[in-house]
């Protein structure tokens, strides 16, 4: 960070209630706007900290508003949906049993196509199967759903020769058109996976499809 | 604010050596609606349900109380009763001076490219309604372009604030990043979470892939594309675009220039990472006024990255905003 964009001015005299002159020591301490503002969040925090510790004991006295979402299973290859819905979808076009019955994979097993391992990776995982890039999804045709706020989209994904060749929506009841997801459906075939987590600047109408997507790959695991 | 990025994540597992750790999986999600926008929040760890549910009520209990506090849309909000203060030093909580204090300190570290007095202008563009009543906000004394930044003073001993002359203050552009901030430190435990308040997004930790978070930027005038993806762990990524909302009284959309009072037209939007949402947050909409170099300059300054597209759609960034890319 640079310095010298933002002098840190504190004690600026208040309108006529004091005659503190406003001055510029040559001790005075030069912050940038990312010291200023991580010191008024903590400040705020630690004020604030009380005052949550209070809702939360709320809480634990009465039914804690969770989401209606069902128990979450792992979902290899999801990288978003902390709610998914891993109930068996209602279109059994395969054998396959929905995503309740996907195997928990390690983590990084499912990184972006072509990607080399993370090199922070936590604890390492169980040195089972490792599917490689090319082998990391089976084949066949999974269908599965995805629901958010916006309404619900069903996404059927065929795996041929290991790779995601169609990520379709075939079922959709959501407010907004749903062509909005088009782009989606490239970027599953680009990066072989689900889409990214979120899109900064936009609301996330995307959810429903994403976790289809990640649903539907978690049965093709 | 420098998040712990996948702290929990390198500690040792509680099972004790050699035990297989419990996968990291997502445990929670919800969302609910503040400031006027879907707020949804992602846990993934190795916590139960509720565990996550619990925090997650701590951290939405900070949007509630950013937005009582600082809404311009709610006359009876400790911001609205300081407007309606002028001339004489009001006591304030810790919250809005602190919050007040660094939109300040934005305003002249960009010359005024930010200005949180431009309450006035906003609602004389048509930004004057309460989202959840639908009622119109009244403006007192304050008119459009009368009064500046500096008319704002601060006596951090006493923490008081006086207005200078009658003004209505506008902390859109920090509360939003504010609430994020300080909802994030009730999900620090978490192996990785993510907060995504109408596209303003703060990740910390590794998501349920262990990698870092994937945030692509929308496309200004293509809602469904992107014209980019970073991966970030420990760091907000805010945009501020044109697309986003559009004014009532001619306007064209909601991020106006202080100076001029009009929307600022050098900019389709500006996405920024910053390692706290408030920071990313303001120094976006101060460098969405001052346009694609002055902006780019801005956030070099402040040794945040960020990327601007252009009036004419051309990508402009900071020289080390590459080292985010997914």
């Amino acid at each position: 960070m640079q310095p010298g964009r933002s002098t840190e001015k504190r004690g600026e005299d208040i309108a006529g209630t004091t005659n503190i002159p406003r001055r510029r020591s040559p001790k005075q301490v030069t912050r940038t706007l990312a010291g200023v503002g991580s010191a008024a969040i903590l400040s705020i925090y630690a004020v604030g900290y009380l005052q949550t510790r209070a809702a939360e004991a709320q809480l634990s006295g009465a039914a804690v508003p969770i989401s209606a979402a069902p128990p979450v299973t792992a979902i290899p290859g999801a990288t978003l949906f902390a709610g998914a819905v891993a109930t068996p979808t209602p279109i059994p076009m395969t054998a396959t049993p929905a995503a309740t019955a996907a195997q928990p994979t390690a983590p990084g097993s499912s990184g972006s196509t072509g990607s080399a391992p993370t090199a922070t990776q936590p604890p390492p995982p169980p040195p089972t199967a490792t599917p490689t890039a090319a082998s990391r999804y089976k084949d066949g045709t999974y269908v599965a759903n995805g629901s958010s706020r916006h309404g619900d989209i069903g996404a059927t994904v065929v795996i041929q020769g290991g790779r995601i060749v169609s990520a379709r929506v075939t079922s959709c009841q959501t407010h907004y058109p749903c062509h909005y997801v088009n782009p989606l459906v490239n970027e599953v075939l680009s990066k072989q996976d689900t889409p990214t987590d979120y899109v900064s600047g936009a609301t996330d109408s995307s959810r429903a499809y994403k976790q289809a997507v990640a649903n539907a790959l978690a049965q093709a695991s | 604010m420098v998040l712990p990025a996948g702290r929990a994540l390198l500690a040792p597992s509680s099972t004790g050596a050699g035990a297989a750790p419990r996968t990291v999986e997502p445990i929670f999600h919800a969302t609910e609606v503040f400031m006027d926008t879907l707020v949804a929040i992602d846990i993934v760890g190795r916590d139960s349900e509720r565990q996550g549910a619990v925090a997650a009520a701590r951290a939405y209990g900070w949007f509630r109380e950013v937005e009582a506090r600082c809404s311009r849309f709610d006359a009876g909000s400790e911001l609205m009763q300081l407007c309606a203060s002028t001339g004489q030093p009001m006591p304030v909580s810790p919250l809005l001076y602190e919050v007040l204090d660094f939109a300040l300190a934005v305003a002249r570290a960009s010359g005024g490219a930010f200005d949180p007095t431009i309450g006035a202008t906003m609602r004389a563009a048509g930004f004057n309604r309460n989202y959840q009543t639908g009622l119109a906000i009244e403006g007192g004394e304050a008119k459009p372009g009368e009064a500046s930044y500096r008319d704002v003073h601060m006596d951090r001993g006493r923490r008081m604030v006086a207005l200078g002359q009658p003004l209505t203050l506008d902390l859109g552009a920090v509360a939003k990043g504010l609430a994020i901030d300080l909802a994030a430190r009730e999900l620090q435990g978490f192996e990785g979470f993510a907060i995504n308040a109408g596209g303003d997004i703060l990740a910390g930790g590794l998501n349920a892939s262990a990698e870092p978070w994937r945030v692509g930027i929308r496309h200004p005038r293509k809602p469904r594309a992107l014209v980019d993806s970073v991966r970030v762990s420990g760091a907000a990524v805010c945009t501020s675009g044109d697309y986003e909302r559009a004014g009532a009284a001619g306007v064209a959309h909601h991020i106006l220039d202080p100076k001029t009072g009009r929307s600022s037209a050098h900019a389709m939007s500006v996405t920024t990472i910053a390692p706290s949402a408030m920071l990313a947050d303001a120094l976006g909409t101060a460098a969405f006024v001052l346009g694609p170099e002055a902006g780019i300059a801005l956030l070099e300054a402040q040794g945040i990255d960020g990327l601007i597209v252009d009036e004419g759609l051309a990508i402009h960034t900071t020289k080390s905003f590459a080292r985010h890319r997914a």
